[in-house]
């Protein structure tokens, strides 16, 4: 009962949300609206779980007092001065909580993003090796691409374009369909109760 | 044995190759050595399409952009914004990452303070009223979810802005219900959420879908861009650059650009090295063995 | 000019000097004041010209929708555009009228719905009640003077069941299902479905054997993204294959988690493996954790892991963005072995250079069905394939056919 509650609710749900895509009925499209309303209270939902999962997480962890343990203390308070700070003072600009967003949070996470440009740097130099005949053309589009994106010479820039829009676009155009075919055959899957990994275990 | 340097070149330490890239950048973003920026079919077709709009027509810009993603697509986000406004559009700004609403608002207050300075100082009685010229409605949880209640009425998914005033109390929402009612949409994105934006909106509503996306992300747009699909694209710091230089807009993108121009072409260098010392000891290689056989 | 034309009134008065001085003088005296008065200030006060109307006003029923909308269309003012009466604006009014047919319905009177701006020739009046029929009028204004067009015919907001430019996707949804149908009965059956060698699944059992040998624990990363995504459910997949094998070489597994309901699905389909295995003491779900959801707090925490744990393998399974080569990078830095798998495009080239196999696009979505080769995936992977290849042969004949005409490839277009 407990796993073939759910299988219902994703029959039913999927089917609905299939037909309801064709089916103009005054009636149909309202109930396709709440639904609408209620997948977003769950997603909204999800941020309350992951809140609480964070917290049980990190507690534990301080309180059994594991090898680096004052990391997650770290955690903890950050997650509550955040919080406090928000609500008692408030979030619209000039606030402390915006100040702690703008010039903590907002740093840290686009310095992490910036570590990319190393990777890439030191990426790029060992594994652009022209070992064969595809790694060689690989190669040559890479360079083109970045400089053509770099240079403005017309030339440079006319192959860098071209290459993006065809033989790039022709690629992920196919990935693209191959993709979008498996999401209906795993959406249809779920739907039909044959895919069934979403409620855990078998 | 002793290693030849093309030997130790092609083990070398990493953090070797971090250090000549941190000195380009700074290098690069202290000296006033600058190449030129060209414009792009795609960035041209983005231009094109607001500045091709008619006076009045509403655009909802979504700026579903967090901190991380900040440096690269802010500029973009804010030459949207500026463009819009100036041009006399409507801006409906909204964001769907629940870390988003206060960059958002930031930007929207930034650049419309931007522009009543601009007009201030030039003489001209234009100012950008929220309300009148602009709104800011927040963040909604659930993604597609809300795109598709945009197609149906937006008050379900917004029935008040950020601010919880009522979207009926502003004049310029009168009369603005749905897709059917906007001029465009333009997603600025460090997320796959312009696909959605194509799925849900451009595609069942046939409403032009403008994207601006890092750099990263780009090449898998061109395949929309080529179809129609989406309208125009911004890709990345390159895409800002660009943009900026047509609407002749000081921003911070063409600053940024020098930096990046910069790293291309040392990346470049360091493959091209990378293959040289690839092949001489390949070739050593070789040639040791053919003369151990012999 | 009021009073009429002086050609009708007054014309034997030209015929003398003096009798023209009558007509040249007020003429003379009263131009400069005209020629001057652009203002509406001196013009209106002498007379209130209306633009023309609009014409032509028709009302139509908007096809495709849950009958709340009528489109209007009508033929601009010939004073829209310019002239000394020219229009600034539209006023669509609309009145409810009883069916012409069956006679029911409410009657009432004209009211404002909205104004649009000079220039346009049509509407779409979004407010209607379903199975009401209207009348409209549209009214040209100058600023000053309104100028009424005759009513249009009575129209029905009309609801439609089904939604007419939409028909094409119905039956893509429905040959799928039944394509996938059929192959699942067939494996059902007994039928041998082949698959070709996936190689980055192939490594699995390896890289499983390499972290026995090394009695290093294994990382799996299940990519940033919820359960609603395919590639989170393709990810858990896999991860339940790997977990049954990791608990029969009682190796560690560490599934550090971006979601929280991803880590509580998780935590059931581990516990669930290694139930299957035999060994259930082994399962702790201390292993299974929830991270954070900001992404490069979580990329800067899996590195803390590779870089304390030092596990000998690390699997990078499901959707990813731009963390992929920060977590790739340094994961190559600590010596494991490196398997990828996942549907962002845009990851792919970072997962190649960076790791040791790497599983692409749909490939990720058939590990599932590769791994268990359960004859119920192993079908629907084989449907899949099928309706590839029939919108592969779709799109040749579009090529094709798109050199003559555009009817094949209109088919296609979704309202």
């Amino acid at each position: 009962m407990r796993r073939q509650i759910p299988l219902v609710i994703a029959l039913v749900a999927g089917l609905f949300g299939a037909l309801s895509y064709v089916i103009m009925d005054p009636v149909i499209q309202g109930l396709r609206e709440q639904m609408l309303a209620w997948l977003r209270l769950l997603s909204a939902f999800a941020i309350g779980l992951g809140i609480a999962s964070f917290l049980r997480n990190h507690g534990n962890k301080m309180i059994r007092q594991v090898p680096g343990w004052a990391f997650n203390a770290v955690a903890i308070a950050s997650f509550l001065v955040m919080a406090l700070v928000g609500l008692f003072g408030g979030i619209d600009e000039g606030t402390l909580f915006r100040q702690l967003f703008d010039y903590l949070q907002a740093p840290m996470e686009a310095t992490m993003f910036s570590l990319l440009a190393f990777f890439i740097a030191s990426a790029a130099f060992r594994a652009f090796r022209a070992r064969s005949k595809e790694a060689t053309l690989l190669l040559g589009a890479a360079v083109i691409i970045m400089l053509g994106r770099v240079i403005d010479v017309d030339w440079l820039s006319n192959i860098t374009e071209w290459i993006l829009e065809i033989p790039n676009g022709a690629a992920q155009r196919g990935i693209v369909i191959g993709v979008g075919l498996g999401i209906i055959a795993t959406a249809l899957k779920i739907v039909l109760g044959i895919e069934r990994s979403y409620l855990g275990g078998e | 044995m002793k290693k030849t340097l093309f030997e130790k070149l092609l083990v070398i330490d990493r953090r070797w190759i971090f250090l000549i890239i941190g000195i380009v950048v700074i290098a690069a973003l202290v000296l006033p050595i600058k190449l030129s920026i060209g414009i792009t079919t795609p960035v041209q077709n983005f231009f094109d399409v607001i500045e091709g709009a008619s006076e009045g027509s509403v655009i909802l810009v979504s700026m579903d952009l967090g901190p991380s993603t900040l440096p690269e697509l802010e500029p973009m986000l804010k030459a949207t914004v500026y463009h819009a406004l100036s041009h006399g559009l409507k801006v409906i700004a909204m964001t769907l990452l629940p870390d988003g609403p206060s960059i958002a608002e930031r930007i929207m207050l930034q650049v419309t303070d931007e522009l009543n300075a601009k007009y201030e100082a030039a003489g001209d009685e234009r100012r950008m009223v929220m309300g009148e010229d602009w709104i800011y409605l927040g963040f909604r949880a659930g993604y597609s979810a809300v795109i598709l209640q945009f197609g149906e009425e937006i008050r379900q998914a917004y029935p008040s802005d950020y601010y919880g005033v009522s979207l009926d109390d502003y004049p310029m929402m009168e009369g603005v219900h749905s897709f059917d009612d906007m001029g465009m949409v333009a997603d600025i994105s460090g997320t796959a959420l312009p696909e959605a934006w194509v799925s849900y909106a451009g595609a069942p509503y046939g409403i032009p879908i403008l994207v601006g996306v890092t750099a990263v992300s780009a090449p898998q747009y061109y395949a929309y861009t080529q179809t129609g699909q989406m309208a125009g694209l911004l890709g990345g710091l390159k895409g800002a650059a660009e943009y900026e230089r047509l609407l002749s807009y000081d921003g911070t993108a063409t600053k940024g650009m020098n930096a990046q121009q910069w790293i291309h072409i040392v990346i470049v260098a360091f493959i091209l090295l990378g293959n040289i010392a690839y092949f001489v000891t390949r070739g050593k290689k070789d040639r040791d063995k053919t003369a151990t056989k012999s | 000019m009021a009073g009429g034309s002086p050609r009708a009134k007054g014309m034997g008065c030209l015929k003398s000097p003096f009798g023209r001085i009558y007509v040249v003088l007020p003429v003379l005296l009263l131009t400069p004041l005209i020629a001057s008065a652009q203002s509406t200030e001196y013009l209106y006060p002498l007379v209130d010209l209306p633009s023309a109307p609009p014409l032509l006003v028709r009302a139509e029923d908007v096809p495709d929708d849950t009958g709340e909308r009528l489109a209007l269309s009508w033929t601009r003012s010939l004073d829209d555009g310019g002239g000394q009466n020219n229009v600034v604006s539209y006023i669509i009014q609309r009145k409810e009228v009883p069916d012409p047919e069956s006679g029911e319905g409410n009657q009432t009177d004209f009211a404002v719905i909205d104004e649009v701006e000079a220039g346009t020739s049509s509407y779409t009046d979004s407010s209607c009640e379903p199975e009401h029929t209207y009348v409209y009028m549209v009214a040209a204004s100058n600023g000053v003077a309104v100028s009424y067009s005759r009513p249009s015919e009575p129209a029905e907001a009309r609801s439609h069941f089904f939604h007419s430019q939409r028909w094409n996707t119905l039956i893509g949804i429905v040959v799928i299902t039944l394509l996938l149908v059929y192959f699942i009965y067939s494996a059902r059956k007994g039928k041998d479905l082949f698959i070709r060698r996936i190689a980055g699944l192939d490594a699995v059992e390896e890289a499983l054997g390499r972290a026995t040998e090394m009695g290093k624990p294994i990382l799996y990363v299940s990519g940033l993204s919820t359960m609603a995504d395919v590639a989170t459910i393709a990810a858990v997949n896999i991860l339940g294959q790997v977990a049954r094998k990791s608990a029969i070489y009682e190796i560690r597994l560490i599934v550090p988690c971006y979601d929280p309901i991803v880590m509580a699905v998780e935590r059931e389909v581990v516990k669930e493996a290694y139930l299957d295995a035999g060994r259930p003491d082994a399962y702790n779900p201390n292993d299974i954790y929830f991270v954070t959801q900001s992404q490069f707090a979580y990329a800067a925490a899996i590195n803390g892991i590779m870089l304390r744990e030092k596990p000998a393998t690390n699997f990078y399974m499901g959707m990813f963005f731009a963390e992929s080569l920060i977590l790739a990078e340094t994961g190559a830095s600590t010596g494991a072995i490196q398997i990828a798998g996942t549907d962002a495009v845009v990851q792919i080239p970072f997962f190649i250079t960076a790791c040791d196999y790497c599983i692409i696009g749909e490939e990720l979505y058939a590990a599932s069905a590769y791994m268990s080769r359960e004859p119920l995936l192993l079908g629907g992977l084989k449907g899949q394939d099928w309706a590839k290849f029939i919108i592969g042969v779709l799109i040749v004949i579009g090529v094709i056919t798109s050199f003559f005409t555009t009817w094949f490839s209109d088919l296609f277009i979704v309202g």
